[in-house]
């Protein structure tokens, strides 16, 4: 898990471009709202396809989206599940 | 990675599709020529390309399936490693009217014109997103702007494939991957061969331009559109219609 969350914390940095060090961000991290990594639907999309490049997981269902795109844990808990 | 553009044409086998594979690879394009069932069709039009072209290649996938047209493109992804151009084409008309279409000629229409751009454009957004390019243009219909009487399920899903087109322009934007479509009018193909005399003096009568359109003509801006040349386009509809509306 915690390989998992590490990966998962590269990517939103790299990927996303966001300006936040590795260590400022937690499994409880939410990606959106107040002290969030305050994501975008445009940043959500560009997870999907990293997503699934970086671990092989395809996330293509809403309903599945909104459960797990909520904090940095639940994305990862979600790709341990899958993959 | 290669430079040469990596084009899918849906339903690239016939009609305007068929006009559209062969501009493509004229042009020295990789092209794959999707098709559902006239595989013979299919390889005859391969055939005609592939002296001038040697990329050229046929896929067979039913549009309106999302498991085949996903397969469909992953075969392409790995074969080229990249899909730069989709032209969403392939469709059918069941035309009739209202009180005696069938739910079935109501959805097989649905079906392949409209729900056919909607798999294809999820399937290929996932690896234009990553790639951070890519262009789609749906072939859509001045039936889906004006309404024809005949045609509700034509005239539905071409509209829907419009206002899609507009919504999906925008989200796709930010990754700088361009959406546009061309609405073609009275386009010389099979189906309007298969029109009698009269309906087709009636239409010839109601076009400006007095005579049909070529499948070459509407190609054309296919081709300008999938180019550098129509870089800040998104998000349109091209008429294509000899001045009918």
């Amino acid at each position: 898990m915690s390989d998992t969350i590490q990966k998962l914390k590269d990517l939103l940095i790299t990927r996303l471009k966001l300006k936040v060090k590795a260590e400022g961000i937690t499994e409880d991290t939410p990606l959106f709202g107040l002290n969030s990594l305050g994501l975008d639907s445009i940043d959500v999309l560009e997870l999907i396809v990293g997503i699934k490049k970086a671990f092989g997981v395809e996330i293509l269902d809403r309903e599945v989206a909104e459960k797990i795109f909520t904090t940095v844990g639940s994305i990862a808990r979600y790709i341990e599940e899958k993959r | 990675m290669s430079t040469q553009r990596v084009v899918l044409v849906t339903g690239g086998n016939k009609g305007i599709g068929k006009a559209i594979s062969t501009a493509f690879a004229a042009n020295g394009d990789a092209v794959i020529i999707n098709f559902n069932k006239s595989l013979d069709i299919a390889k005859t039009v391969l055939e005609e390309l592939l002296p001038g072209n040697t990329t050229i290649s046929i896929e067979q996938a039913d549009v309106s399936d999302y498991r085949q047209v996903k397969q469909m493109i992953n075969n392409i992804v790995e074969k080229y490693g990249k899909i730069d151009i989709v032209v969403n084409n392939a469709g059918i008309v069941r035309d009739g009217f209202l009180m005696l279409m069938s739910e079935k000629d109501w959805n097989d229409v649905i079906s392949i014109n409209l729900n056919g751009v909607f798999n294809c454009s999820k399937a290929v957004s996932e690896p234009m997103i990553s790639q951070k390019s890519g262009v789609i243009i749906n072939i859509a219909s001045l039936s889906g702007i004006t309404g024809l009487p005949g045609q509700v399920n034509y005239s539905a899903a071409k509209g829907g494939v419009i206002a899609f087109t507009k919504a999906l322009s925008k989200e796709l934007a930010p990754f700088n991957i361009r959406v546009n479509a061309v609405a073609p009018g009275v386009i010389e193909t099979e189906i309007v061969d298969s029109l009698n005399e009269k309906i087709k003096n009636n239409f010839l009568n109601a076009i400006p331009m007095k005579r049909f359109g070529k499948p070459d003509e509407v190609a054309s801006v296919v081709k300008f559109l999938a180019s550098q040349d129509a870089a800040y386009i998104t998000g349109e509809t091209i008429c294509v219609t000899g001045g009918l509306y």
